[in-house]
């Protein structure tokens, strides 16, 4: 296995999708000790909204400072975005109009590097169950 | 014990053509979809308040004549009783790696039936 994509429809507009895939992300994304890398000093996850800045597992909240999960190589709201975590595996989400809302697809490539156990989690159930939560969320909330 | 859905669990030689053909032409809802090195290995798509899965291999030797019907439960252990009082045969209910607890039984004619309790979850 070298990529996944996994791909959901929501039903808002890329601009929204997009914007609550980044700046909510700490509303729809379940921590737990498999989603984040240091869990038991988590208090929140965000995104620096900028190529060059960080995906992290916020450790304070007062300065938001943490624990780098990955690094953003685009950002193009409305579009997609990309990441590079510390492996060198490459996450990128796309938002594309699709009928009245949006299809929302992430490929996480290069899980060649990752080793054959930990690739099958993150490949056939991390990524499924992560864009449930957030379509789940946006059908809540928005 | 109650019955909560039904879930079709279809295999398609081409599961990404199959679930675009379901949309465009039957004009069903919502889908997602798992690529795996460019090939779709599962997905879904709604029908009203259902949901039907489709994968993108060939039925094994186990999987019956080509569908696996997906059952949601809240008592698993209750239905397995059931189908063991009336006198058929199933291995009993188990929890498994990756979420719900779950049996299942193939009737005389061959569609396998997978009662399901819980949902989903990242395996330990």
């Amino acid at each position: 296995m070298r990529s996944v994509s996994v791909s959901v429809d929501v039903e808002v507009a890329p601009g929204a999708a997009f914007e609550v895939f980044t700046a909510e992300i700490d509303q729809w994304y379940v921590i737990d000790k498999h989603t984040m890398p240091d869990v038991t000093r988590t208090v929140a996850i965000r995104f620096e909204p900028h190529v060059g800045g960080r995906l992290l597992d916020v450790h304070d909240a007062r300065t938001g400072e943490g624990r780098e999960m990955g690094r953003v190589t685009a950002w193009e709201p409305g579009r997609r975005l990309i990441f590079v975590d510390g492996r060198g595996t490459e996450v990128e989400v796309t938002f594309a109009a699709h009928g009245a809302g949006t299809r929302v697809t992430l490929e996480h490539r290069g899980l060649d590097r990752v080793p054959p156990a930990e690739r099958e989690q993150v490949g056939r159930y991390g990524w499924r169950l992560l864009l449930d939560w957030y379509r789940n969320y946006l059908r809540s909330f928005r | 014990m109650t019955f909560l859905k039904i879930s079709p669990y279809l295999y398609y030689e081409d599961a990404g053509a199959a679930l675009d053909w379901l949309a465009r032409v039957l004009g069903f809802g919502a889908t997602r979809r798992m690529v795996v090195d460019g090939k779709v290995e599962e997905a879904e798509i709604e029908v009203g308040p259902a949901t039907v899965h489709l994968t993108g291999r060939a039925p094994g030797p186990d999987d019956g004549p080509g569908a696996l019907l997906i059952v949601g439960v809240d008592d698993v252990d209750k239905q397995y009783e059931r189908v063991r009082s009336a006198g058929v045969e199933a291995d009993p209910p188990k929890d498994e790696a990756y979420g719900p607890r779950t049996f299942h039984v193939t009737d005389p004619w061959g569609y396998k039936w997978y009662f399901w309790q819980g949902e989903a979850i990242y395996p330990e």
